[in-house]
């Protein structure tokens, strides 16, 4: 069942298109990649998700319809552009959070200690938000997107100032809110984490979508069909079904001809009497077609 | 459940936990409660009051010299014997003086009926010494300007006996011009109030452009509706001052009193009960009135600083109002008191200082708090307009003409 719906979404403040008829879905039980460059559109969609922001035209549907006061408490949201009282106990801070939630008081007493014992913050619960590091206070806001048992997920670089300690804590907690059905919406420039974690993605540049589906299809898509071998004695000057060969780090990348898929290439490379140490299918990770579909995106743009 | 009531408990609980205004609510009236007790627990019973003391302390000064040169200076009666000599002439009242049997001497000019000048000589500056010789001296030429005639001299000395008969009493200006606290205790209310409506409306404007700046406005949107933040925060923070405000007139009431009973000033403080009962509700109203206007101001603004600038655009009435003081202080039925009595923008501080000034017509009272009502209603609406999420997480410059267009006709800024 789909959490989010967006419909052909647009959005202009003034003169300027922020967000270009974007479409997605975000179903349960996923962790969804919502990427993008810099200013790409990424934070206006979210607001537009969730209310903050009304399109120009388009349509959302959250939770199965349109947002409501009542959605708003089943809905935990991480922005980019965060923040804590500085001033205030970060047990205080998170209680008024959680109570903005629709939590009651007798369930956030007993909700809380638990969430800052996991989070391994119980011992600075009383210090002002401004006492405790990023990091500390970086767990605090996740403590306070999570602490509602959201339905929903939407966290925007939830690893950013976090140490690697604590980035896996993260990663836990968010595969275990998936594991119990939650729909998670994630941006991060992060790609290693998007390919550990995120299930399916949208990539949207100068407000559009450049690129959208699972990791499995994304990848497909892109694969060029390279491999990389070792060969234990030197290759021949050249070979039936390779386009061209070249040295990479004492191995050689071979590409391709056009239609000829991996594994007749290594029946080709055996049936030409060339012993291997070792051969590997050359995937593109996902950093590669990033950078490789936002330089297109721009190409058609100009 | 609206969450303004969760908003509202934690801007109220923020505001009155905080160690200022702990300090600022308890502190501020308790420590000149405590001194005025003390100073009435201390003082013998039979002490005598502060002008007594005065008086006494001038009595036990040295005489002054009279050399008259103009022949006007015939008769000395008692109550000028011993604190004016007579002297034939300057260098003999000149030689006591520098012997230390004088504090000075005064020399009535020859031409002195036509002139009236009197040359004071003394050898040091003593000012209220001064002050009593110069009154007696001059009383002593009033009664030889009437050649020493007791009965003549007791009508000039006791004036005119006037009795005023007011047509209108609610337009009559019935204060003593001499007393001091005719005009010092509206000069303090005055004070009083306004710092109390900027003080708290800033408080607000703060309270907005730090959200903003500490970037917790976004989780806030994504909890709550614009108008439940904007609803909770002027709630809390007008409970808040009121309630400071309450605890603070009312220790000023009794702090008038106490001082009337133990300090025997030379004047009575009043401060009519009506600035207590009606003062609150002007206040009130005000707080909301510019409080709202910074929370709008802080909606639109990008940061604090920026904030504080336009604050004082926003305060200028209030600050023209304070600027007027003198004029309503001492025109309290005039045109221009009248129009800012009723004005909303600056009836929140005129209207309690008037009520001490004197007697304020009841349709005058009325009017101006329907007018300040519906003058909060306007802004309370505007307001919540400009408080919206657009405006809220922008980082746009702030624009006077989207302020007020938004603020006044409710157009909604389209900006990112």
């Amino acid at each position: 069942m789909s959490k989010i719906v967006v419909s052909n979404i647009s959005k202009s403040f003034g003169k300027t298109r922020a967000v270009k008829d974007i479409s997605f879905d975000v179903r349960a039980g996923e962790i969804f990649g919502l990427l993008g460059p810099n200013g790409s559109g990424k934070t206006t969609t979210i607001r537009i998700i969730l209310d903050i922001y009304q399109p120009d035209s388009g349509k959302v549907a959250i939770l199965g319809g349109p947002m409501t006061a009542d959605k708003k408490n089943h809905i935990g949201y991480l922005p980019e552009e965060r923040g804590l009282y500085q001033d205030m106990a970060l047990e205080r801070v998170l209680t008024y959070m959680a109570s903005l939630k629709g939590m009651a008081d007798a369930d956030i007493k007993t909700k809380l200690p638990a969430y800052l014992e996991k989070f391994d913050l119980a011992a600075h619960a009383k210090k002002k938000c401004k006492e405790l590091s990023k990091g500390m206070q970086q767990k605090g806001q996740v403590i306070a997107t999570l602490i509602h048992d959201p339905e929903l997920i939407i966290i925007d670089e939830p690893f950013a100032a976090l140490d690697p300690i604590n980035t896996q804590l993260v990663k836990d907690v968010l595969e275990e809110e998936r594991d119990k059905g939650k729909a998670i919406v994630m941006c991060t420039h992060q790609m290693s984490q998007v390919e550990s974690l995120c299930d399916r993605l949208v990539l949207v540049d100068q407000g559009r979508v450049l690129l959208t589906g699972s990791l499995e299809e994304i990848a497909e898509h892109y694969k060029t069909n390279e491999v990389l071998i070792k060969p234990v004695s030197a290759l021949p000057a050249s070979l039936p079904d390779v386009r061209e060969i070249s040295r990479v780090n004492g191995s050689y990348k071979l590409s391709p001809e056009e239609g000829v898929t991996p594994s007749q290439l290594l029946e080709t490379l055996v049936s030409n009497g060339v012993a291997m140490e070792s051969y590997k299918v050359l995937v593109p990770s996902l950093d590669e077609i990033f950078i490789h579909v936002v330089a297109e995106g721009k190409k058609q743009n100009d | 459940m609206r969450k303004i009531w969760r908003v509202f408990k934690y801007e109220f609980m923020s505001v009155v936990s905080r160690r200022s205004f702990i300090l600022g609510l308890i502190l501020v009236p308790l420590l000149p409660t405590i001194i005025i007790g003390l100073v009435s627990l201390l003082k013998p019973k039979d002490s005598p009051d502060l002008v007594k003391t005065i008086v006494k302390e001038v009595s036990t000064t040295k005489p002054y010299g009279v050399v008259d040169e103009s022949g006007l200076i015939n008769d000395y009666p008692n109550w000028a014997m011993g604190q004016l000599i007579p002297f034939e002439d300057e260098s003999s009242a000149r030689q006591e003086t520098q012997a230390g049997n004088l504090d000075g001497f005064y020399v009535v000019s020859a031409d002195y009926l036509e002139t009236g000048d009197v040359l004071l000589v003394k050898p040091e500056v003593s000012m209220v010494a001064e002050m009593a010789y110069n009154a007696t001296f001059e009383e002593l030429i009033r009664y030889n300007l009437v050649n020493g005639n007791d009965e003549l001299y007791a009508k000039l000395v006791n004036h005119v006996k006037v009795t005023t008969e007011y047509l209108d009493i609610e337009q009559a200006d019935t204060r003593d011009q001499k007393d001091p606290s005719t005009f010092m205790v509206p000069f303090f209310i005055s004070f009083f109030f306004y710092m109390l409506v900027i003080i708290n409306s800033s408080l607000m404007l703060d309270s907005v452009t730090k959200e903003k700046e500490n970037r917790t406005m976004e989780i806030l949107l994504s909890s709550a509706e614009p108008v439940d933040i904007f609803g909770g925060k002027i709630l809390a923070r007008g409970l808040a001052s009121l309630l400071q405000t309450v605890v603070w007139l009312a220790t000023i009431l009794l702090l008038a009193k106490l001082s009337n009973l133990t300090l025997h000033l030379p004047f009575k403080l009043e401060i009519p009960t009506a600035v207590f009962t009606w003062g609150i509700p002007y206040f009130l109203l005000g707080f909301l009135l510019y409080g709202s206007l910074m929370a709008g101001l802080g909606a639109m603004v990008p940061n604090t600083r920026e904030g504080g600038q336009f604050s004082l655009i926003m305060n200028m009435p209030l600050i023209l109002a304070y600027l007027a003081l003198s004029e309503f202080v001492t025109n309290p039925n005039s045109a221009v008191t009248l129009f800012l009595s009723l004005f909303p923008l600056t009836s929140t501080i005129v209207m309690p200082t008037r009520l001490v000034i004197g007697a304020v017509p009841i349709w005058q009272l009325i009017v101006a708090l329907l007018l300040l009502v519906l003058a909060v209603w306007l802004v309370v609406r505007g307001a919540a307009n400009l408080f919206s999420s657009q405006n809220l997480l922008s980082g746009q410059k702030f624009n006077l003409k989207t302020f007020f267009s938004t603020l006044l006709f409710g157009k909604k800024s389209q900006k990112a």
